[in-house]
């Protein structure tokens, strides 16, 4: 892997602004850690990114996740280890990432409104957006995953 | 009156009388406080939720990278506003486009170029910094096969330094950020202002 560009070094401004970005969903959005990292892994597999899966990976260890939940996370759908609100976030994140036909589909948004309130729903989504554009920079300028961490 | 139970034809409704005087009266501007396409837009889209009411600090916090990418990142403005209709484009997001749009003719964009945007690849009318611009940011907001090809790189590198590069990465993050937004939201597009 080697590394294209520092996108902290080439834009100290510019990570200042995601940072922004982030302590928002972290501090501020209301939703739990564990389901904010579990959202942010499963995003980062679906985009490919390896550097956020080893950054989160221990993150989630270290609140507390079981290797388990960890290992099904590409196939949640399939396993029983999910909660229902968990399945709805996972379902509505997802579909925010993938933006499949140009849209997130009604049966994504009838699920999550079960479980979340209307303010949740838009955090969850700045949640989505907020992984995405990691994803999009640590892809882009291909740094390497900090791995021996956990 | 039996018409009346079936589904109207066009041909049916009168053009001019009582029905269709009320009919303007409820849809008149005068009446709803917004234009008919604005109410029509609004009916086909069915607004799921309003981002900047649900989340105002978050919304704060997207602007914050909203700022950057348009104060900082030292990308004209006229070729920043052709990325976000580019990816605008890709990832189907009508809110991004009626808000870029008009910006756009006010920058001096031409009507042709706007046009071809969607088909820049086969259109002489984009100078060649413009495609590795292009090429770069598609390929950023697509991440197909979970990465950023080596040619968009190449490309990208010959015409723009590494901290242009970073900021041009950002945009397509910034856009791709607010896309997905609308689109979740359903949020309908503010027409009408062209």
């Amino acid at each position: 892997m080697h590394q294209r560009f520092d996108v902290t070094a080439t834009s100290p401004e510019g990570m200042k602004a995601m940072r922004g970005l982030a302590a928002f969903v972290r501090r501020e959005s209301g939703l739990e850690h564990s389901l904010l990292e579990l959202i942010k892994i499963r995003i980062s597999q679906i985009n490919g990114c390896a550097f956020c899966i080893a950054m989160h990976v221990p993150e989630a260890r270290n609140l507390g996740e079981t290797d388990e939940r960890l290992h099904l996370l590409t196939t949640w759908r399939e396993t029983a280890l999910f909660t229902p609100r968990e399945r709805a976030a996972l379902t509505w994140v997802e579909a925010v990432a993938r933006l499949e036909g140009g849209e997130v589909p009604d049966s994504a948004y009838e699920e999550v409104r079960r479980h979340f309130t209307e303010p949740d729903i838009t955090n969850l989504t700045f949640a989505a957006v907020e992984i995405c554009g990691w994803n999009r920079l640590m892809i882009a300028s291909r740094t390497p995953p900090q791995v021996g961490n956990a | 009156m039996e018409d009346w139970n079936h589904k109207a034809s066009f041909d049916r409704i009168p053009s001019t009388g009582p029905l269709t005087e009320d009919l303007d009266w409820i849809f008149s501007e005068e009446h709803t406080g917004q234009s008919l396409i604005q109410f029509l837009e609004k009916e086909a889209l069915h607004q799921r939720f309003d981002v900047s009411n649900t989340s105002p600090r978050g919304m704060k916090a997207m602007r914050g990278l909203s700022a950057f990418v348009r104060r900082e990142s030292g990308l004209e403005n006229s070729f920043l506003k052709l990325i976000k209709i580019r990816i605008s484009q890709i990832n189907g997001c009508a809110y991004c486009i009626a808000m870029h749009l008009p910006e756009t003719r006010t920058l001096g964009e031409t009507d042709e170029r706007l046009h071809l945007l969607t088909t820049w690849r086969e259109s002489p009318l984009f100078t060649p910094r413009e495609r590795a611009a292009l090429t770069w940011v598609e390929a950023v907001a697509r991440l197909e096969g979970g990465e950023v090809p080596d040619s968009a790189y190449e490309g990208v590198r010959r015409y723009f330094t590494e901290s242009e590069i970073t900021n041009l990465t950002f945009a397509a993050v910034e856009i791709s950020g607010w896309n997905r937004l609308m689109i979740a939201s359903r949020t309908p597009p503010q027409v009408g202002k062209a």
